[in-house]
């Protein structure tokens, strides 16, 4: 065939390479355009899967057609299809799971490109849902591809769904403090910070008595992008404010009695 | 009183001290850039107003920080008033009901936003809120709503008893009861970045009036804005369009949500 093309033969070599070189330029014009002009009007998922199908779509077209001039019979190939059918299924069930995962995550949209997920114990932010494997960015910058048969069987934590999160606190204070004091202490604090939302209103849970501390929970609501300003913001505030007012942090502590008729036994 | 919505004229190396209720803003001049710093007392009702230019005092201002570099041609910069950028959602202090078949204008002092700018251009530099009130969320649950900022009002019916403050506007809310029983106002939406802001002779800063209506079947049917109360001031000037142009579609999204009470 390479004979035929450079001694120009056969012309319909060079048609069929101008087809396909003509439909990987016309794919990759089509995405741009769809990537520029759907920029911001439409969900990143959105868009890159439109990018992704109609890119394939076009490309493979060429392809089709330019193997058509040059004489490919089809029906050779739908003949040894059945052959291969078999071989062909054992081999690639694992894709073929993975795609039909990925088609039906992308119906359900339990996440989608930018949300922050936590999946088997991997937390990172959502780069792309292709139609094998879905690929996140942790907060280490390492990129993890999760199959999406995993992630049609894992339990998906999405901490970006919703506009607002609650930012629970544990704490823990010491036996002799009041806890009608510290409650309303840390409630005039949250109400303080104009990023902690008056709105659902904060709350403290008291969470039982244990053996060194009594254990409290705050409970405070943020806009999402605000998680992490108002969870550190607030620890530091509370360990300020509890060192202002002598409210004791405690330590572990076991206490110990002598008994004083053993003592005089011995 | 200090005017401090005016243009301000720097020199090369001047510092400039302003005081704007609980807003402390320090600006630098200098040869080829400007310095913005600024931070919020702790008090929110701090009604301190003052202007230094040029300061030759040693300002320690490090809360917020920020430099806008550039040939430096222009040395007036421009301070305007702004409504603040999202939906204040007000609540009264004290439990308060309408009337049935009556109707209530509440008077509300929200913060304004202070726009700096250069003055022939127009550049905006910074805007930056006299006071930055709380974030809330409006919504009927934790999913469907939208951020606001948050105002406990002693919902003042006498518009003479509010405190007149040149940082602070005055918007009115009108809610009318055609109702059969009466009206609790838990929480209201004042959708403040669809609303124009108006200066009165004496220096006055208000807002349009927002008008809720609810109809006697309990429903509420409108939300429109008016400028029922200026005529109190005397004769009033437009100084700010709204931030965002308010449409009807946008008006009906708000009337869905316009009174709250949220149970999670």
């Amino acid at each position: 065939m390479i004979e035929k093309i450079l001694t120009g033969e056969s012309s319909q070599y060079w048609k069929a390479l101008a087809i396909t070189l003509a439909g990987f330029i016309l794919a990759r014009l089509v995405k741009n355009i769809i990537h520029h002009w759907y920029q911001k009007n439409t969900l990143s998922q959105t868009k890159m899967l439109l990018e992704k199908f109609l890119f394939y779509l076009i490309f493979l077209s060429a392809v089709v057609w330019a193997l058509k001039i040059l004489g490919f019979d089809w029906k050779v190939l739908l003949g040894a299809a059945g052959v291969f059918t078999v071989a062909i299924g054992f081999a690639a069930q694992t894709s073929v799971s993975n795609l039909i995962s990925g088609i039906f995550l992308m119906s359900e949209r339990p996440f989608q490109v930018d949300d922050l997920i936590e999946v088997n114990g991997t937390t990172g932010i959502v780069l792309s849902i292709d139609f094998l494997s879905t690929r996140l960015r942790t907060f280490q910058n390492a990129l993890v591809r999760v199959p999406n048969e995993v992630l049609m069987k894992a339990e998906i934590k999405n901490y970006t769904r919703f506009p607002i999160r609650r930012i629970d606190l544990d704490l823990s204070i010491a036996y002799k403090e009041n806890m009608k004091e510290v409650k309303d202490l840390l409630l005039q604090l949250v109400d303080e910070n104009p990023l902690c939302l008056d709105e659902p209103a904060p709350l403290v849970i008291h969470k039982g008595f244990f053996d060194s501390s009594v254990n409290l929970m705050l409970c405070v609501w943020g806009k999402k992008e605000n998680f992490l300003t108002i969870r550190n913001g607030l620890f530091e505030d509370i360990k300020t404010l509890f060192e202002e007012k002598g409210i004791e942090i405690p330590f572990p502590q076991r206490v110990v009695y002598m008994r004083q008729d053993g003592l005089k036994k011995e | 009183m200090e005017r401090i919505w005016k243009e301000h004229h720097f020199k090369d190396g001047d510092k400039g001290l302003f005081s704007v209720g609980p807003l402390s803003l320090k600006i630098e001049s200098h040869a080829h850039d400007w310095v913005l710093s600024w931070k919020h007392s702790s008090n929110p009702l701090e009604e301190s107003l003052s202007v230094e230019l040029p300061c030759q005092c040693e300002l320690d201002i490090d809360d917020n920080y920020e430099r806008f570099g550039g040939q430096h041609r222009e040395r007036v910069l421009k301070f305007s008033p702004l409504l603040p950028d999202l939906p204040v959602v007000i609540r009264p202090e004290k439990t308060f009901y309408v009337l049935p078949k009556e109707e209530v204008i509440l008077f509300v002092s929200v913060p304004m936003w202070l726009k700096v700018s250069l003055a022939n251009s127009g550049t905006l530099l910074k805007e930056i809120p006299s006071y930055r009130p709380p974030d809330t969320w409006f919504g009927v649950s934790p999913n469907e709503g939208e951020i606001c900022y948050a105002i406990r009002t002693k919902a003042r019916l006498e518009l003479s008893d509010m405190p007149l403050r040149p940082y602070r506007a005055i918007a009115a809310i009108k809610v009318v009861n055609k109702a059969k029983d009466k009206l609790f106002l838990e929480r209201i939406k004042v959708p403040l970045p669809n609303l124009k802001l108006f200066e009165s002779e004496s220096g006055i800063y208000l807002t349009e009036t927002v008008v809720i209506e609810r109809e006697k079947d309990g429903t509420f049917v409108d939300v429109k804005t008016a400028r029922g109360f200026h005529k109190d001031f005397g004769s009033t000037k437009k100084i700010a369009e709204p931030r965002i142009p308010p449409t009807s579609s946008l008006m009906r999204k708000a009337l869905g949500s316009v009174l709250s009470s949220m149970d999670f």
